[in-house]
């Protein structure tokens, strides 16, 4: 566990120089400085834009609000003969249409002997300069008329009575509000910069992996070959570029070199063959073997190692076309509920929901013995075979049932992918960097995650909610098609890639008895399962409730919530190059939970930091807690299904950790529904804190007593 | 045709740029377009509360909703603002009673309005919105004094002001950005050219060194020299292909004197 030396094995992430490395690092940042400041320049003058055109609509809701009001002020003063100093609770009126109307910043009613005599909101600095106003003609006597008064844009409505315009109602809108509106966009801004910068790296990274990394790590690993003698490696990538030439001198020089060996070779079997002294013969003979023993030229083109991080692409696009309906999926559930419903409206909504889960649990117990028998290439492929089906069907579904016959088979499709790529990762990677290859797969998830609902959003608007269920069909085959050429294997014998342990003999429910028995898997799935509890519990259902009841629009809890993803791609695979470089991995999930225990906390103080801080200070507690834990989670349980790959198939001890993983997923909303009918929402935040904190403590005590066995074990 | 491999990576920036521009300025448009749509409908649903107080006055009165003398106030909220098309009010089965446009009194409402107002009926918002092709919709129930819904009001107004606006507002991100993604594009494209050129004319002289060595022409390491490659693996992997070569001609020397009895 801990502490083991980072065995360093033979991998393309390893082989690449620091120099190839470091161009690449280089060549990422230069794309993403680039691109963050042309969005920055693109979106300021975008803001610029859009005040000038938000300022004169914010006029209009003025006029609107104006004109109604001094209709029936008009109304009351002329037709029911009400002088204006004598109405009667206009203040508490006015007061009532502020509270409703936020872009209104104050409501006077000015009369020219009395001053100001009913008014609400209005800043001091302009109650004197009212007044004034009633004498200035601006030869809009008998319309309204707006000024700049004092920062404010005061729109001014005469009020007849007995023929004269003595009286004036002014409706204020501040230059403050135009400039709130804009800030609310600003963040949207911010969001929208966020989700483009993370397309746009995820490009660049598999661009550059693919065109840079993996041709220069793959040259490096014959140079290295070739260094000590091995010349047996030749380089296949045809390029009519700097590099495809010199691969071909590289071929060439090593063709050349091999038919010298040849021509060696056959010259020393003749001398050999033609001595007749038999002592002679021997020496030559020896002089022979001995140089078959010095160099290698077996004559093979060595294929291009597969690295965990092709599983990336293709799983970012699954993840982004799953997600491009998060955020109005409940909306368009409810277009389907028939006008008599079986259950309650609400369990309408949750049910395919809660079904999708279902079937995605289901199908991840099912794909370990499939994964196996299949690969993961070709497990990947049948579960977007099952996406695409279900994202058409969903496409045409008519009715309730269809839709959630159709969900189901996604939830299928969502089930065996998740498995073929934890397979794959597992697979793939090495003592040294299990937990850099797991961010490869954590990033792809959050990325998604970041992404897919924004642009859902946005497409539902255009194009409706339902044609968005054929984009992810497309997304999907685009998933499938890069699956298809990073991941499929040039031998494509069944098994091929899925890890078959050749001795692996444990079926049923052996391998659950064998995995639960050992410590390490228990206090693994215990993290995994309180981080599974805290994600579906603390983000997805009391966030949104309680930031909703602290007055946040949606968009504002859209964009906190955000950031926990954004927190997750960024410090995933900076923590995960940590986790491998260390070799700590537990210890390092130990802290994570910690901090998000100890952050979730944080709601308690919330007396101090105020309420809305004190959620955000858990967000981000929670999102670097989990940065700390998920790569080396996943390596942890890399070495577990290591471990035991000669008794257990890698899939199947994989298919049983996410079965258990996803628990958490289910306790979560009911823990946190039981937490909130009997306390606060941050008590309840600050309790789930507690469990979490409690969770950890188990695990390390469990995975403690576990250690203290294995050294006992070894040591008698 | 060659082009070289900075050129080639520079090449692929483009697009990638591009389409990191083209979501940044459609997500902000969307945003432009939301926004304002909020606002229009913030203004409509200031508007449609006060004939629905006018409404439920009269109907406190005892006025059942048939009856009311409201077709004048609609109609001069109507014309007191370009941008409504009509305001309606329906009842419960959802046929119009009363509108600005009175060609459409007695005709029956969409049904799908009739979805939103008892959905929304049943969450006790004070108002709906649902957009048309060619309009968007503002309604708020109407209740009587004993606090049951009896009907709701409608305001339609014209989306081709509103679309104009994002209409406007994407012609001028598109020359906006345009300019931008030139600049940007041009700058990513000559920094990765200049990243990569180093990089490109060192593989340049590792194959001239790997050619000439193939060629027979040099078989020694000065062959390396003044080339100014500072790859490390590269440098081990020509000196033990040198070694190699070199050590096969010994040895078939060697092999040749054991032969010739020169060597025992």
């Amino acid at each position: 566990m801990d502490g083991q030396k980072a065995q360093v094995e033979d991998t393309a992430d390893s082989q690449v120089p620091a120099r190839q490395r470091s161009l690449f690092l280089r060549l990422l940042m230069m794309g993403g400085a680039i691109m963050l400041v042309s969005q920055i320049v693109i979106s300021w003058i975008a803001l610029k834009g859009f005040e000038e055109e938000l300022g004169p609509e914010l006029n209009q809701k003025a006029s609107a609000v104006g004109r109604a009001l001094s209709t029936e002020l008009t109304y009351a003063i002329n037709e029911l003969g009400i002088p204006p100093g004598k109405l009667v609770g206009v203040s508490e009126y006015f007061q009532h249409i502020l509270e409703s109307n936020f872009d209104i910043q104050y409501l006077a009613l000015v009369d020219n002997p009395s001053g100001v005599m009913f008014e609400h909101s209005v800043p001091d600095k302009l109650l004197d300069q009212f007044p004034a106003t009633l004498h200035e003609s601006d030869g809009s006597h008998n319309s309204h008329s707006i000024r700049d008064i004092g920062g404010y844009l005061d729109h001014r409505f005469p009020i007849h009575f007995k023929g004269d315009s003595s009286a004036a109602l002014h409706v204020g809108v501040s230059s403050g509000n135009i400039r709130q509106q804009l800030a609310t966009i600003f963040f949207e801004v911010i969001a929208v910069i966020v989700v483009s910068m993370v397309i746009t790296l995820e490009l660049l990274t598999m661009f550059m992996s693919r065109r840079i990394l993996d041709p220069t790590a793959h040259l490096q690993k014959v140079l290295e070959a070739g260094s000590k003698g091995k010349f047996s490696y030749r380089l296949s990538l045809r390029a009519r570029n700097e590099i495809g030439l010199m691969v071909s001198s590289l071929n060439r020089l090593l063709y050349h070199l091999e038919q010298r060996y040849q021509d060696f070779q056959f010259e020393l079997r003749e001398l050999r063959d033609a001595q007749i002294d038999p002592r002679i013969s021997q020496k030559i003979a020896a002089l022979k073997t001995q140089a078959s023993k010095r160099y290698g030229f077996t004559d093979q083109f060595s294929v291009i190692e597969k690295t965990p991080a092709l599983i990336r692409v293709p799983f970012f696009l699954f993840i982004f076309s799953e997600e491009l309906s998060r955020s109005f999926f409940p909306l368009f559930v409810s277009g389907f509920i028939p006008v008599e419903p079986a259950l309650s409206y609400e369990m309408m909504i949750s049910l395919p929901i809660t079904l999708f889960m279902v079937a995605a649990v289901v199908a991840t117990l099912l794909a370990g013995n499939l994964t196996h028998r299949l690969g993961c290439s070709r497990l990947f492929l049948i579960g977007i075979g099952c996406a695409f089906a279900g994202y058409c069907g969903t496409f045409l579904s008519d009715n309730y049932t269809e839709l959630i016959i159709w969900r189901c088979l996604n939830g299928v499709g969502y089930g065996l992918i998740f498995n073929a790529c934890e397979t794959w990762i597992a697979l793939h990677s090495r003592a040294g960097n299990r937990a850099h290859s797991a961010s490869a797969y954590v990033g792809a998830i959050f990325a998604g995650y970041v992404c897919g609902p924004s642009l859902g959003g946005m497409f539902a608007d255009h194009v409706g909610q339902q044609t968005i269920f054929l984009i992810s069909a497309g997304l999907s085959v685009l998933s499938g098609y890069a699956a298809y050429r990073l991941l499929a294997s040039s031998s494509s014998g069944p098994g091929k890639n899925a890890g078959s342990a050749p001795n692996a003999r444990v079926f049923g429910m052996r391998p659950w008895a064998i995995l639960f028995s050992d410590n390490l898997f228990i206090s693994t799935i215990l993290t995994a399962i309180s981080t599974r509890t805290t994600l579906s519990a603390f983000l997805f259902v009391l966030i949104p409730l309680y930031l909703n009841e602290l007055g946040h629009s949606s968009t504002q809890i859209g964009q906190m919530m955000m950031l926990y993803g954004v927190i997750i791609v960024i410090g995933t695979p900076a923590t995960s190059r940590l986790a491998d470089k260390i070799g700590k991995y537990f210890t390092m999930t130990v802290m994570g939970a910690t901090l998000s225990g100890l952050g979730l906390l944080a709601t308690l103080a919330s007396d101090h930091l105020g309420d809305s801080r004190a959620v955000l200070i858990s967000i981000v507690a929670v999102g670097l807690g989990h940065c700390l834990i998920l790569s080396p989670r996943y390596a942890i349980m890399q070495q577990i299904v290591y471990r035991y790959r000669h008794l257990i198939e890698s899939s199947v001890s994989i298919g049983i950790y996410q079965f258990v993983d996803r628990i958490g997923l289910i306790i979560g909303p009911l823990l946190a529904a039981i937490l909130i009918q009997q306390m606060p929402y941050a008590n309840a935040i600050a309790a789930i804190g507690a469990i979490v904190l409690v969770a950890i403590t188990l695990s390390a005590i469990i995975a403690n007593v576990g250690q203290s066995q294995i050294k006992g074990e070894s040591s008698a | 045709m060659f082009f070289g491999f900075a050129f080639r990576v520079a090449l692929v920036l483009v697009p990638i740029l591009v389409m990191g521009i083209a979501i940044t300025s459609a997500l902000s448009l969307h945003k432009f377009g939301q926004t304002f749509s909020n606002l229009l409908d913030s203004r409509f649903e200031f508007v449609t509360g006060q004939i629905r107080n006018d409404i439920e006055t009269q109907m406190d009165l005892g006025l059942p909703l048939e009856n009311l003398q409201i077709t004048e106030v609609l109609e001069a909220y109507g014309l007191d603002d370009r941008q409504i098309l009509s305001i309606e009010v329906f009842d419960e089965s959802g046929l119009i009673l009363h509108s600005s446009d009175s060609s459409s009194i007695g005709d029956l409402i969409p049904e799908e309005w009739i979805s939103i107002w008892r959905l929304n009926a049943s969450t006790g918002n004070p108002s709906w919105f649902t957009q048309e092709t060619d309009a968007g919709v503002v309604g708020t129930p109407i209740r009587n004094n004993l606090g049951q819904d009896v009907g709701s009001l409608v305001l339609r107004y014209s989306r081709d002001y509103l679309d104009q606006k994002i209409r406007s507002q994407a012609r001028h991100l598109l020359v906006v950005n345009s300019a931008a993604a030139g600049i940007a594009i041009l700058i990513a494209f000559f920094s990765a050219m200049y990243l990569l050129n180093q990089v490109c004319r060192e593989f340049k002289s590792m194959g001239e060194v790997m050619d000439t060595i193939s060629s027979d022409r040099q078989k020694d390491i000065s062959a390396l020299r003044e080339t100014g490659i500072r790859h490390p693996a590269f440098h081990r992997f020509i000196s033990a292909i040198l070694v190699t070569y070199k050590d096969m001609e010994s040895t078939i020397i060697r092999a040749r004197n054991l032969d010739e009895g020169k060597e025992r």
